[in-house]
């Protein structure tokens, strides 16, 4: 998997050097621009591929902020390229703040977001939700897709499982580790032919118990130094 | 070559569908680009290829799957598999469907643009071979009907 995914941004580098060089003075200003932003393209994907290994094998760093459920899921819809097609409805209600690496939480918020994008390539709805549970803050993304088969639900978490042609399969299993990292869970329903949810679970009040797991913890209140292993 | 060679890119990347077409064409084939084994098959249905490129991962379906529609759709299309997956296993369950030539990505594009000549060829003289054989049975039919009516 990791081999086709990096063999595909290298035959798209090597098609434009080809090219660049095979023409030498007599490429077209156009021509040649459109294969050194291939190129530049290519390298892109390639580094975000090596990122996606390289985080899925390191350990988890938490830098832990006090954050809104709201402003974290503003921030991540405005980091994403929605199509005209896809229609956002969203539910919030004023929950209290949760103590989070926000950017790593903001990470997991997008990539079930692009999931649901990539659910449904002919337009649909998604619908984003969160509300407070007891000691938890549930959030969710539901979309109009065509749901996930029964035989790839259960591999859905695991590292270089994919259904898509392009991917390596580290996006929900990267996920998984980042919500569980923070004591939440991540379950998903799906309905053929009528969509799928996903539902990250956070507990409002972050408590660790020192010893045991992989993860490196950095509190509000705590400097560089005195960062602890969960 | 036949200025009306046409050749089919199938290929989910789109860096790999642009670079492909640039390259080809400026070796003066015709060439169209699809990212779906469906629109490959729609495609194929609209318009003859003399070649067609294919990954062998689809969004939609397997390259090996769509190698075999293309088996009983366009027989006479000379069908090359270009794959990231470098195992004996894939290379055989191609060559077994029927592909006509295998190339890993990342394909040097001189060995390419050599292999697509070379299917060019080989399709060139198979359909010499079928119109000399065409030619023999009429001249074969026309003697044996002459001979009946003498």
């Amino acid at each position: 998997m990791v081999g086709h995914d990096l063999r595909n941004p290298l035959t798209g580098i090597k098609n434009s050097a080809y090219f660049l060089k095979k023409k030498g003075s007599k490429i077209s200003q156009a021509q040649a621009q459109e294969m050194l932003e291939i190129i530049d393209k290519c390298v892109n994907y390639s580094n975000k591929i090596i990122n996606d290994l390289l985080d899925y094998s390191r350990q988890i760093r938490l830098n832990l902020e006090e954050e809104s459920p709201k402003k974290l899921l503003a921030d991540s819809i405005s980091m994403l390229d929605i199509p005209k097609k896809i229609k956002i409805i969203t539910h919030l209600s004023d929950e209290p703040t949760v103590t989070v690496d926000p950017d790593k939480i903001k990470r997991v918020f997008i990539n079930l977001m692009k999931n649901a994008i990539d659910a449904m390539p002919k337009g649909g709805k998604i619908t984003k939700t969160s509300k407070q549970v007891n000691g938890s803050i549930e959030v969710s993304f539901s979309d109009t897709g065509e749901g996930i088969a029964d035989d790839v639900l259960p591999k859905l978490f695991s590292p270089l499982f994919t259904t898509k042609a392009q991917g390596m399969g580290f996006g929900l299993a990267i996920c998984k580790r980042i919500i569980e990292a923070h004591n939440g869970t991540i379950a998903i329903k799906t309905v053929k032919e009528k969509g799928t949810t996903f539902t990250v679970t956070l507990p409002i009040e972050l408590k660790f118990e020192v010893g045991g797991e992989n993860n490196w913890i950095k509190t509000p209140e705590s400097s560089s130094s005195t960062m602890m292993k969960q | 070559m036949d200025k009306n060679t046409r050749i089919l890119v199938v290929d989910n990347d789109e860096t790999i569908r642009t670079t492909m077409k640039t390259i080809l064409e400026d070796e003066g084939y015709l060439v169209d680009l699809v990212g779906t084994g469906k629109e490959a098959v729609q495609k194929t249905q609209e318009k003859t290829y003399n070649v067609t490129l294919l990954d062998i991962r689809l969004p939609d379906m397997e390259g090996v799957e769509l190698l075999k529609l293309m088996k009983d759709s366009i027989p006479r299309t000379r069908k090359i598999m270009v794959t990231g997956y470098p195992s004996i296993q894939n290379a055989i369950g191609a060559l077994n469907k029927n592909a006509d030539a295998y190339l890993l990505k990342p394909v040097e594009v001189e060995k390419l643009l050599n292999t697509v000549k070379m299917q060019l060829q080989a399709q060139d003289s198979e359909r010499k071979f079928s119109e000399q054989k065409v030619a023999e049975f009429i001249d074969s039919r026309v003697k044996e009907l002459s001979d009946r009516h003498v």
